[in-house]
């Protein structure tokens, strides 16, 4: 993610069945295949490259975790495990910058 | 970038100046000390001074603030009027004023940097519980018929003789707002607020609301006309939509990607926001229409106007913190003028040093010098820090 701040320590890990959803408060735009996003929180630009955007798209409705990896798995060439690592990183980002919220899902 | 002609214009909108001198009369008491954000050559400043405030700081950035001392002086109110050139942010008043007299609003009342020079304002040019003229302004919205101009205009270029398609262009077309006059377009409902802004009291740069609609009228709904309502006093109103007498306000048109027929008992709803990015506002509008008699599933489109701002990643890469400049021709030759406007040269010299220096970038010794002095001025006008 442009402009990505990155304290270093590990994101916190996401069940399976977590429900991620964009938040409301932003407004987003696709360029030729990137994303634009600019927050209602702070009025900063974010940009997603064409992988970030994949999930962006998916995020529209409230989508859960596993169903996010396994469509980057199935769309991009990368190893579930690595997805999985990827995209919590991700998601733990957006959640931070206030782009998007993670609702608990049923775990077991 | 406001002309005398403007400034004339505006003041000939007898509509908007007579409602302005009214809530000063309402507003102004003996002895106020009142601030006036663009004040042009100082007309409202000059009706304060003579409603009776014991003085007028008139703050203004474009060049027809030289006209003011001379306008007071015409008037009599030249000893108790200080014209500041410049922007508002950018000025320390002696005084904190007891009123805020302003109009920067354009088409809309979210122009570009209007909230915030209102909010640096009340930090630092007012008192506490200082009246605003205007005291409010709403924010609406009538859903309608595009103006005919805007139909027809899209028609000649959809039948395009050649065979040649246009639809990707027309989409594109569409994610934008444009300005209109607002009584060009035909209502399918009436006009209704989305957003309220108390000029005294509001926070955030940004705005976000909803508005609701039952049609009226049967027609095609193209899109918003984006209006507004002022609130200079209590009971000093006018507005700029559809349903209002024209003004010297242009009002905004929010289009649809795609047009939806209604009929009377279909319902409408906009989720409407504006956010401010530092610099200008983006807009996004959420649309759903509803068929009354369930003719058709709700439809429901998003847009706004990134695309349009932001026409390719790489312009918004630039736009994020952590953004590498690369060292270009042309960022050297800004560099290389920079450095040689060290207070002792004048543009004439900059200018042919920058020919020596770079010779593939001016065509002649005159075209750097056009280029050096507009810069340079450039670097005290908006947008500058």
């Amino acid at each position: 993610m442009t402009g990505h701040a990155g304290d270093g320590a590990p994101p916190s890990p996401l069940d399976p069945t977590d429900l991620l959803q964009l938040a409301a408060d932003q407004v987003s735009a696709d360029l030729s295949g990137e994303t634009v996003i600019l927050s209602m929180r702070d009025g900063v630009y974010y940009g997603l490259d064409a992988v970030g955007s994949a999930v962006w798209r998916r995020l529209a409705e409230p989508t859960p975790f596993a169903a996010v990896v396994a469509a980057v798995v199935a769309e991009f060439d990368v190893e579930e495990d690595r997805a999985a690592r990827d995209l919590t990183a991700l998601v733990r980002d957006l959640e931070a910058r206030g782009l998007a919220v993670i609702r608990p899902g049923a775990r077991e | 970038m406001y002309t005398l002609t403007d400034y004339l214009a505006m003041i000939a909108d007898r509509r908007r100046t007579e409602a302005y001198v009214a809530a000063m009369r309402a507003v102004i008491r003996p002895g106020d000390v009142v601030v006036e954000l663009g004040t042009g050559f100082g007309y409202f400043a000059v009706h304060a001074a003579r409603l009776g405030a014991a003085h007028v700081y008139a703050i203004e950035p474009e060049d027809v603030v030289a006209l003011g001392p001379a306008f007071a002086a015409a008037n009599g109110v030249a000893d108790r009027i200080t014209f500041l050139t410049g922007f508002s942010t950018r000025v320390t008043l002696p005084a904190r004023a007891d009123v805020c007299i302003e109009d920067m609003r354009g088409a809309s009342p979210l122009f570009t940097q209007r909230l915030p020079s209102l909010l640096d304002a009340r930090a630092r040019h007012l008192s506490a519980g200082a009246r605003m003229i205007p005291a409010r302004d709403r924010l609406q919205l009538t859903p309608a018929q595009a103006p005919s101009k805007l139909h027809e205009e899209e028609r000649r270029i959809v039948d395009d003789a050649h065979g040649i398609r246009f639809d990707a262009v027309i989409a594109q077309a569409r994610r934008g707002w444009r300005p209109v006059r607002a009584r060009d377009a035909r209502p399918l409902a009436p006009t209704a607020t989305w957003a309220e802004l108390d000029l005294a009291r509001f926070t955030a740069l940004s705005v976000d609301g909803t508005s609701e609609w039952v049609v009226e009228t049967a027609g095609l709904l193209d899109g918003f006309v984006g209006s507004f309502e002022a609130e200079l006093a209590p009971g000093i109103t006018y507005a700029t939509g559809p349903q209002a007498e024209r003004m010297i306000y242009d009002a905004s048109w929010f289009p649809l990607e795609q047009s939806i027929a209604v009929v009377p008992g279909d319902g409408i709803a906009v989720r409407m926001r504006a956010v401010h990015d530092g610099a200008e506002y983006v807009w996004a509008w959420d649309t759903t229409v509803t068929a009354g008699d369930g003719r058709f599933a709700p439809v429901r489109q998003k847009q706004n106007n990134l695309p349009d701002l932001l026409r390719s990643p790489e312009r918004l890469l630039r736009r994020t913190a952590t953004f590498v400049p690369p060292v270009t021709e042309s960022l050297a030759v800004h560099r290389d003028a920079l450095a040689l406007a060290d207070g002792t040269r004048s543009v004439g010299d900059i200018a042919a040093r920058l020919v020596e220096r770079h010779p593939a970038r001016f065509a002649d010794p005159r075209a750097a010098l056009r280029w050096a002095a507009d810069w340079l001025a450039g670097l005290e006008e908006s947008g500058s820090p």
